[in-house]
């Protein structure tokens, strides 16, 4: 741990998401499941004894790094992931941010707790936040700090959950897409819903379509194994992807969430089957990124076409009416972010405070020793007091520095602090903290320190 | 320069007029009503008729009650009269407070309601002038003006459904489209069906006005003159006639659906409008 207190900022997060980024850019830096894994592998192996995480969804890329001696700066991160994804890395970085240590820690949390997410309060995030985390442990990019933080993270997202009102009303993808769905259709107990694609977004809107009761819920994918997956969701006919047209022609409701590069139904396709369908009215929600249904498919005759991008101005209506949950939310945070850092001094600084406090008595011993050597006329109770009264003034003087680094001390950066004692007092070189990429013993987490009281209280 | 007609006094005409004015302020106090209501909470899908809005309401529907049966008392009449336009304003300015009501009381169609209190301020503002500028005598004792009139009565108050659900549509089409939600509207299906029924059921009234009217025209042909069927008012209601028809028959013509058949209403009812204008000045 002693050289990443040296080198300075110890977490850092490079990212874009949907109000910095449009979807084009996102869907070009849209990294599928593979390609996290070989990604993970690449920035473990370009930086070693650093930890990342990549959280890649349909609103958000960003590479999470615990960065070790030699960890990237934010430039090489925003390289990296334009070069693997091989896109304009000066276009990228007209669309990124950066944070670092508490801002990163916080940034995370907020991520995790749907308060930078398109729909305030929406818990999906917290899925895939976890997913992000699982995979990057899977390639063995997670050390010991990413464990702390990621499982902090989820344990805050969920004390936000439950201490405010931010997950109350519409809050995911899916309710907002249901509400649209009943915006056209007052019911659908004589409708048909086609399902293509069998992603996480589609069997969450399909659960709640499903409760609305369809006639017929048409499903269909390319691999049965994920349409099988998808049939406890309701009555569903399985549907064969080759024959779309008819498909469409049958259906009132179409979600599409296919993994597709292109798109899957054109502009073309529906003009030819508007007087097939006599003309009814469809609603089409396009949950995949990139987008399954060309834009202009939209703008045909009593067809409806709602894409992620455009779920966002529904979302934005959804922040401002919860806006007044944001404080409380925030609340949580903060609170949930100093723990970790707290926890994270403590174990960072721990090593180099006891090198201290052992150096500083080493200097006094040998002091005591000298003034001993030079006065044999000292009683043994003098020379024990001395001895207490030497080490009692070095605690004095360490207390408040020693105080400062390890307390509670929010407008203080640990870190540059302990990096600041290390260059003052000479210290280093012998502490056994670890580095980011060691493992540690379980149980060091930030879960191992207790909770406080205000925890369980509601907020806001 | 207001005269006093046979028929219709100064204090009927201002009375009509303040009667009118109510359904325009009740129409300005539901808009303000709509915008301070919350936009996309759970709530709003069924925005609250206001207090003011309902008091205006209820102030021009019993005003116009009042001037008919001060009429008909002037009168001797053991009924209500309907001798002209203005009687015929202040009548359908009753009966569509009647559907503004079931609007009210019918949770998802609330939000047209405010679309019905324009039209009820200008029919009755149309029916007043109408009477005081061109006065005509409906002579309700011949059964087939009576039916005629009756249909047209009625017929209108469909119609104006129509015309009010094709506006809600249209409306709703536009939000969904610009992927907005400033007023909470009922599904598009749900308006599209009303709407169909509102035709459904004013255009055999429509077409028994017209066919009650061309028997009445043969019958005397000195009252619409020689070329009675290439009048204005006849054309326009032919053409309406000719807009409100495919609209009836969806699965003959499924191109009339939806913003089409929405038009469309909106389109046959200003035909009404002016066929009714025609007749006036006619």
């Amino acid at each position: 741990m002693e050289h990443m207190i040296k080198s300075g900022p110890v977490f850092r997060m490079v990212g874009l998401n949907h109000r910095t980024a449009p979807l084009l850019v996102r869907e070009n830096l849209a990294f599928s499941e593979q390609d996290c894994a070989v990604a993970l592998r690449r920035v473990t192996e370009l930086y070693p004894q650093s930890e990342a995480v990549i959280l890649s969804t349909c609103n958000r890329v960003e590479l999470y790094v615990a960065a070790g001696p030699h960890g990237p700066t934010p430039e090489q991160m925003t390289a990296f992931l334009a070069e693997f994804q091989h896109v304009s890395a000066q276009e990228l970085r007209s669309h990124t941010y950066e944070h670092e240590n508490r801002a990163m820690v916080e940034h995370l949390f907020q991520v995790a707790s749907s308060l930078d997410s398109m729909v305030l309060g929406e818990t999906q995030i917290l899925a895939q936040v976890k997913q992000a985390y699982q995979r990057a442990a899977e390639a063995k990019a997670v050390g010991t700090l990413f464990h702390a933080l990621f499982q902090r993270a989820l344990a805050a997202a969920k004390d936000v959950h439950d201490r405010t009102e931010l997950g109350s009303g519409r809050t995911s993808l899916a309710t907002i897409a249901v509400a649209l769905v009943q915006r056209v259709f007052d019911q659908l107990g004589d409708k048909t819903v086609l399902v293509i694609g069998a992603g996480k977004i589609s069997r969450l809107v399909l659960r709640q379509l499903g409760a609305l009761r369809p006639r017929k819920i048409l499903l269909a994918n390319r691999t049965l194994e994920r349409m099988l997956d998808l049939q406890g969701a309701g009555e569903m006919e399985l549907a064969d992807l080759a024959h779309l047209e008819q498909l469409l022609v049958k259906a009132d409701v179409v979600l599409t969430g296919t993994g597709a590069t292109e798109a899957v139904i054109s502009v073309d396709m529906v003009r030819k089957l508007l007087k097939a369908r006599q003309y009814r009215p469809m609603f089409i929600v396009d949950l995949a990124v990139p987008r399954d249904v060309e834009a202009g498919v939209g703008s045909l005759t009593n067809i409806y076409l709602y894409n992620i991008d455009d779920l966002e101005k529904l979302a934005e209506e959804n922040r401002r009416r919860r806006g007044d949950q944001i404080a409380a939310s925030m609340q949580v945070i903060h609170q949930h972010a100093q723990e970790f850092l707290h926890w994270f001094s403590a174990r960072n600084t721990g090593p180099l405070v006891k090198q201290l406090y052992a150096n500083c008595r080493r200097i006094s011993d040998a002091e005591l020793a000298d003034l001993m050597a030079t006065h044999p006329e000292f009683t043994p109770e003098q020379r024990q007091a001395l001895g207490r009264t030497l080490h009692r003034v070095v605690g004095k003087i360490l207390h408040q520095p020693v105080s400062f680094l390890t307390g509670k001390t929010p407008s203080h950066d640990q870190v540059h602090l302990a990096a600041a004692m290390e260059t003052l007092f000479g210290l280093g070189g012998t502490t056994d903290g670890g580095d980011a990429a060691d493992g540690h013993a379980a149980g060091e987490g930030p879960q191992s320190s207790p909770a406080p009281e205000a925890s369980s209280e509601k907020v806001g | 320069m207001l005269h006093d007609t046979p028929n219709i006094t100064h204090v009927e005409f201002i009375s009509l007029l303040v009667a009118g004015l109510c359904f325009v302020l009740a129409f300005t106090a539901q808009v303000a009503e709509l915008r301070r209501t919350p936009q996309a909470s759970e709530a709003a899908f069924c925005p609250g008729i206001s207090k003011a809005s309902t008091a205006w309401v209820a102030g021009g529907a019993m005003l116009s009650a009042a001037i008919l049966i001060w009429r008909g008392w002037r009168f001797g009449l053991w009924s209500l009269p309907l001798s002209d336009y203005f009687d015929a304003g202040l009548l359908l300015a009753i009966l569509l407070t009647g559907l503004w009501m079931w609007f009210c009381w019918t949770r998802q169609l609330k939000t047209l309601a405010i679309f019905l209190l324009p039209l009820t301020g200008v029919l009755i503002l149309v029916g007043g002038i109408l009477g005081v500028a061109g006065y005509r005598n409906f002579n309700t004792a011949n059964p087939w003006i009576a039916l005629h009139i009756g249909s047209i009565l009625i017929g209108t108050v469909c119609f104006a459904a129509g015309c009010v659900s094709g506006l809600g549509y249209l409306l709703a089409d536009r939000q969904l489209r610009k992927k907005k939600e400033n007023w909470p509207l009922p599904s598009l299906t749900r308006l599209e069906a009303f709407n169909r029924h509102a035709i459904l059921l004013g255009f055999p009234l429509l077409t028994i006005a017209a066919i009650t009217g061309i028997f009445e025209a043969l019958k005397n042909p000195q009252s619409m003159g020689p070329d009675w069927y290439w009048s204005p008012k006849v054309i326009l209601t032919v053409v309406a006639w000719a807009v409100y028809a495919p609209l009836l028959h969806v699965k003959l013509t499924p191109s009339f659906r939806g913003a089409r058949a929405a038009w469309l209403s909106i389109l046959g009812f200003a035909l009404l409008l002016a066929v009714y204008a025609l007749a006036g000045f006619g």
